[in-house]
């Protein structure tokens, strides 16, 4: 059974920051809200990574666990999705997620924030696949086409990675491989000196 | 007598058919002017949506360069 995953290859990453500009342009984000960021650490130093993040579609996700009006679930294929149609603007998923993934379109006085709104995988939400409703609400629903998440589909280098768990894993096996030293994750050089990255 | 009896409950059988069609038109009423009756029907949506395209296995073909 596939389960979808994301995963950031840091040593490939080149912080264009084409992830996020391809997400906000397909699902049409409005101002202010940020899907998918790219983080970087050692900005300008030696041993630089950037890496990007969004929603991480997690299997025992915190979010869920905090909801209090239970507005998440997760489709079979490990895709964490909310109804904004439930959605109170609490905003205790946002302090829940260690990611920062969950946004929120306002700040206003008395603690109002708008509806949450999060990364899909583009797999849409709650209403009907491909409808006009869906599209304004979750945004694309690319998966239904037979498609993957734009983000890492449009990845110039393939640093972002997105699909079958199985695969992607597979495929960043064979880059460790190749690569001959470490695993491309921080804090490798720190856990095994004198072997690289 | 037995006549009177069949017509007594063929009444009451009509009476009962226009009470449920009333309710029924009133539930339907509630359900399409209440967002969040309609949210919760659709929250039940967990199905899959992936499969294994040829869209997707080109990309997974280009990620391992």
């Amino acid at each position: 059974m596939a389960r979808m995953k994301f995963l950031c290859d840091a040593e490939r990453c080149i912080e264009c920051n084409a992830c996020v500009t391809a997400c906000k342009n397909e699902n049409e984000v409005p101002w202010g809200i940020n899907r998918r960021r790219v983080v970087t650490i050692n900005d300008g130093k030696p041993g630089e990574r950037s890496i990007s993040v969004a929603c991480m579609h997690c299997s025992d996700a915190p979010c869920m666990a905090v909801c209090p009006v239970d507005v998440f679930y997760q489709t079979d294929e490990g895709v964490v999705l909310h109804s904004k149609d439930l959605c109170i603007g609490c905003g205790y998923c946002f302090y829940a997620c260690p990611f920062g993934a969950p946004q929120f379109p306002q700040v206003g006085n008395f603690g109002s924030r708008g509806k949450m709104d999060k990364c899909t995988f583009c797999a849409g939400g709650p209403e009907t696949d491909k409808s006009d409703v869906e599209f304004k609400k979750y945004g694309r629903n690319r998966l239904a086409e037979g498609k993957l998440p734009l983000c890492a589909e449009m990845c110039s280098t393939k640093a972002l990675l997105a699909g079958d768990g199985d695969v992607v894993s597979d495929i960043y096996r064979e880059r460790v491989v190749s690569r001959g030293f470490g695993s491309g994750a921080w804090g490798w050089g720190r856990a095994y000196p004198g072997q690289g990255a | 007598m037995k006549a009177k009896c069949d017509r007594v409950n063929a009444d009451r059988r009509g009476f009962l058919k226009l009470a449920g069609v009333g309710a029924a038109a009133g539930g339907v009423a509630l359900v399409s002017g209440g967002d969040l009756a309609e949210a919760n029907a659709t929250a039940d949506k967990t199905g899959r949506l992936y499969r294994e395209t040829d869209h997707i296995k080109t990309y997974y073909a280009l990620a391992r360069y």
